[in-house]
């Protein structure tokens, strides 16, 4: 292991992603280092969720490298996969089981077994809250409830690195403001966190570093007051970071199709 | 294979809730159990007869598939020794299929003019094509040399009809000279008429088959029949099962369960090993309520040993569980998956001969073998007829069929997993 | 409101060619299948080719001149006869290698007919040809023939409904059973109806029930009838069958279209699980086909008389049978009232679930 990159978690090399003639990621590079809770900052359609997906390898990347914890992912993910927990955007869980038994199965996926995979379960349902609600089913849920059992079933295992897609889409107030609690709660615990959304309160509320993403490529990385200062002379606190993403991200629209135009 | 038991539960925990599957698993094994109940009497073949008269018991029993045969239904009001004697003659020619109204089982004897009406509906409903009225004084009108005494009536332009009428004129020109000759020498028409036989040449008949040709009597047709109305319905609920447990896979899918799977330690075989044992399971319940229910309600006297029996069902579980996973895994997408299966098991089950016999040699016989069920039915033949070998065929098909899902599966998974 | 609704499902309906394709092909297959399966027994023989048969007589056998003669003369109508002078292990090959429908070998006080089974339709009349001979040969010359003066028998015609081709019967009776199966068409466009909240927008636009209902099935309809035409012209071209009395089973047909719908319709909105609506039509119509004549002929149907009274689809397809084998149908006025029937209760029943899922 190159002792030089000892504390950096997350390492991103050229990254590049092509569907067909369209680079959806492009050559990204970023280092993200222990203890942080990073930012990704990005309109819809910036290829966040993309990226995110690569670093997880749930999507091959066209071009460049990832390390992971000092291992490259391509050959070594297997090694880094119990130290890796993963949000998605989607409510990744079976509606048709209680909520006890959705953070059972992924709990379980990580080997635990008997009693431990008993206590951990427990320990998750507690963390978000859920655990007065463990014998309900998933599909009878509100949607916070629903973003909080979907947390759940990603940190039964107590991964090092975590890595939140837009966990707080759709849910009231108050679900979001227990959400980022527990995040920066996490993060106290020693877990390294990247959190992705197009909620600049959120990012600002939470994150350490910021890096802002736009057409697949990263335009700006910094801490609030490293990226105030790209933009503006204006101090940091009378700047919010909405104007420093709209003035580095421009105000066009930004419509995007899945499946093509 | 970590976490292989809790996925295993936790899959077997979501079929249980769903409703449908319950009925795959449950309700429909039960129907195919009445099912193989009933009386089978579907079309059936020529088969192998060695009676040619036949008593007629209803209309439905004379539907004949292959129609090689004329099928006569035959009002005998002589009730003679000579007219007897002429339906032997007539069933001796291996041309006619005989069905000989029974005079004492009825309540009264119908009159001409009431068979003719009822001619019309018997012949548009069955595959009778004439029906052959020998008149109580059929002696005295031979004696008296009336014109006509015996009546073919006829609906459709079958040509076998003269080569039956050429017949009737043959024996009867045969029975009328036995009988002047009876009066003239003073003996009696029947001796005279034995006599003759006795000095014509012995006939033997001997059927050359092709080597696959397999040809069952009445019964075996009809257990053969009930099993193939049984398998089509079984094969319902195999196929369905199948598409609850794809519907998993295709929900993990869309709601990216799936990618939790795949960032977890636990590895692809372990994950498809766990769909695997959810189709054996399933296939081996169904099968259990299917076989307990036959053994239960009728024995397991089905025309062929039980447990080949059982055990051929089973892997047609298996199969069709499979096929239901493949079609999933390929559409990922339920209703889709829901239509392609239905459609997949009414034609294959039509093509495979489950509601009535393929003939063999025919083209739809040589694509009928390209589905499981008609190898289903070669083998339950096989057994029937005492052929050595089904069961190891049967398997062998069996793997050959899952050999080719398992590569489509494979197949489409990789080029899924490319886009 | 109901022209643009009808128009954006009638699109949705089109634009998913895979089940419009298939739909059309799907009864083409099957009626392929089945009029295969069945043209034997819906057959009415014929004479058929000229059929070969073979025999062997020794040299001094009684029989010879007579065979030989006849293989000379032909004298037997439609059959080829040749001499094979073979000994009896030879038979069987000279039987399968020559394809020769029959052997015949002569003893001096036997004979014994190889019948090949791969010639089964004709063998009944080869031997009846062949037992007769042997019968006239033997007694011709003891009998007084030509004190024969009278007939024997007397072939009676009377007249039956004509017997459709297997290609007629299942071209026609397919179609009709996979129209029944339409609900799949409109399935797709109430399936993303559903998840996409549609109905709550037309709560909100306060559209009226039935204008609801008819958005639904006025392009069900036209999706069945579209993939009517396709797997009309589809079987014609590769089963061969034919209609009778067009303008009447295009009639009949519209109307089991849009009896299909509103059936199809009603289960979707009696069932809310899309899948489990479709399983229930499909298994459904399997029964109402099964006892209608759709797997066996209804002709030959050996199912109780009271299941094939209920089934609908007997009725049309009798209808529609007889339409293009006698040019008329007395149980035409039943189908269109059993059908104008489904139409009514299923509208009635649909149009009331959905005011009451506006209702919720």
């Amino acid at each position: 292991m190159d002792r030089s990159k000892k504390n950096k978690i997350v390492v991103l090399d050229g990254l590049t992603k092509k569907y067909d003639n369209k680079t959806v990621v492009d050559h990204v590079s970023l280092a993200i280092e222990e203890g942080e809770i990073f930012g990704l900052l990005g309109p819809n359609g910036a290829g966040k969720s993309t990226m995110m997906n690569m670093v997880c390898s749930i999507k091959k990347p066209t071009m460049g490298n990832i390390q992971l914890f000092g291992y490259d992912t391509k050959k070594d993910m297997n090694k880094v996969k119990a130290k890796l927990g993963y949000i998605p955007q989607e409510l990744a869980i079976h509606g048709n089981l209680k909520a006890w038994e959705n953070v059972e199965l992924f709990t379980s996926l990580y080997g635990l077994k008997g009693k431990e995979l008993k206590q951990r379960v427990e320990e998750s349902l507690r963390f978000v809250g859920l655990e007065d609600k463990r014998e309900g089913f998933a599909k009878n849920f509100s949607g916070g409830m629903k973003r909080r059992l979907n947390i759940a079933c990603a940190i039964g295992h107590k991964p090092e690195l975590l890595i939140f897609d837009e966990p707080t889409v759709g849910i009231d107030p108050q679900s979001r403001n227990f959400i980022l609690e527990k995040i920066r709660e996490t993060n106290k615990a020693g877990a390294t966190v990247i959190y992705t959304s197009h909620y600049m309160e959120e990012i600002e509320a939470i994150c350490t570093r910021v890096a802002i993403m736009d057409n697949g490529k990263i335009i700006a990385i910094g801490t609030k007051e490293e990226l105030v200062k790209m933009v503006s002379d204006q101090p940091c606190e009378s700047m919010s970071l909405e104007k420093v993403f709209l003035t580095l991200t421009g105000k066009k629209l930004r419509d995007y199709t899945e499946g093509g135009f | 294979m970590r976490g292989f038991l809790v996925m295993l539960k936790t899959n077997i925990k979501l079929l249980l809730r769903s409703k449908g599957y319950l009925c795959c698993i449950f309700l429909i094994p039960i129907l195919a159990v009445i099912i193989m109940h009933g009386d089978s009497s579907i079309a059936k073949e020529g088969g192998e007869q060695t009676n040619r008269i036949m008593e007629w018991k209803s209309i439905s029993d004379t539907a004949d598939m292959e129609n090689i045969k004329l099928t006569v239904k035959v009002y005998d009001y002589s009730e003679s020794d000579v007219s007897s004697y002429l339906l032997q003659e007539l069933a001796q020619t291996n041309t006619y299929k005989l069905y000989l109204v029974n005079n004492s089982k009825e309540p009264e004897k119908e009159s001409y003019e009431d068979i003719l009406k009822d001619a019309k509906k018997t012949m548009e409903s069955s595959t009778i094509r004439a029906i052959l009225y020998i008149p109580e004084d059929f002696l005295d009108a031979l004696d008296k040399g009336e014109e006509a005494p015996i009546k073919i009536i006829k609906g459709y332009d079958d040509s076998r009809i003269g080569l039956l009428e050429t017949n009737i004129e043959w024996y009867c020109s045969k029975i009328h000279n036995a009988y002047e000759t009876a009066v003239k020498n003073g003996g009696n028409i029947e001796t005279v008429l034995n006599k003759m036989a006795e000095e014509e040449l012995d006939k033997n008949v001997i059927m050359l088959k092709d080597e696959d040709s397999v040809v069952l009597n009445e019964r075996q047709q009809n257990d053969r029949s009930r099993i193939g109305y049984a398998l089509s319905f079984l094969i319902i609920s195999f196929v369905f099962s199948g598409v609850f447990i794809v519907d998993i896979l295709i929900k993990e899918n869309e709601n990216r369960t799936i990618n939790r799977v795949k960032l977890s330690l636990t590895t692809n075989r372990c994950y498809i090993m766990v769909k695997v044992c959810l189709i054996l399971l399933t296939a081996i319940i169904q099968v259990i309520v299917f076989g307990v229910g036959i053994a239960l309600t009728m024995g397991t006297n089905v025309g062929i040993p039980y447990s080949a029996f059982l055990g051929m069902v089973l892997l047609q579980g298996i199969l069709f569980n499979f096929i239901s996973l493949v079609i999933g895994v390929l559409f990922n997408n339920f209703l889709g998956t829901i239509f392609f299966s239905f459609t997949l098991w009414s034609f294959t089950s039509l093509l495979a001969g489950l509601y009535f016999p393929v003939i063999p040699g025919s083209t739809i016989e040589r694509i009928s073998m390209f589905t499981p069920q008609r190898w289903f039915i070669k083998s339950t033949e096989m057994f029937m007829t005492g052929k050595k070998g089904a069961f190891t065929q049967y398997t062998l098909v069996f793997l050959a069929f899952m050999i080719v899902l398992f590569t489509i599966s494979m197949i489409s998974l990789k080029i899924q997993e490319k886009e | 409101m109901l022209f643009t609704s009808i128009k954006n499902n009638l699109k949705l309906i089109l634009r998913n060619k895979v089940l419009i394709i298939s739909m059309m092909l799907a009864p083409v297959g099957v009626m392929w299948v089945l009029s295969g399966v069945f043209e034997d027994m819906l057959h009415i023989y014929s004479e058929t080719d000229t059929m070969q048969i073979a025999y062997s007589v020794d040299d001094d056998s009684p029989y010879k001149g007579f065979l030989d003669q006849m293989k000379n003369e032909n004298s037997m109508e439609g059959i080829e006869i040749n001499r094979y002078q073979v000994d009896e292990t030879q038979i069987e090959s000279v039987i399968k290698n020559n394809d020769i429908a029959a052997f015949l070998l002569i003893g001096s006080d036997s004979y014994t007919i190889y019948e090949y089974n791969k010639y089964k339709n004709q063998l009944g009349i080869i031997e009846n040809v062949i037992t007769t001979m042997f019968e006239e040969m033997q007694n011709i010359s003891k009998m007084d023939i030509e004190k024969k003066k009278v007939s024997y028998s007397e072939i009676v015609t009377i007249d039956v409904i004509p017997m459709p081709s297997s290609f007629d019967y299942y071209g026609i009776i397919e179609l009709t059973y996979f129209a029944m199966c339409g609900v799949v068409t409109i399935s797709m466009v109430v399936g993303s109806e559903r998840k996409n909240r549609i109905i709550r927008r037309m709560q909100v636009a306060r559209v009226s029930n039935f204008k609801v209902y008819l958005a639904k099935l006025i392009p069900c309809t036209l999706g069945i009838s579209i993939e009517l035409i396709g797997a009309m012209v589809l079987s014609h071209i590769i089963v061969g069958n034919r209609f009778g009395n067009y303008p009447e089973t295009i009639g009949i047909l519209f109307l089991l279209a849009v009896a299909s719908s509103a059936y199809g319709i009603l289960a979707l909105h009696i069932v809310k699980n899309l899948a489990v609506s479709v399983i229930i039509v499909f298994s459904s119509v399997w029964f109402m086909g099964f006892y209608g004549g759709s797997f066996q002929n209804y002709m030959m149907n050996t199912a109780p008389d009271i299941f094939v009274k209920l089934s609908p689809m007997y009725y049309v397809n009798r209808t529609l049978v007889e339409f293009r084998t006698m040019g008329h149908s007395s149980y035409a006025l039943p189908a269109v009232c059993i059908l104008i029937g489904m139409i009514v209760i299923c509208s009635l029943a649909s149009v009331l679930l959905i005011k009451r899922e506006m209702e919720e």
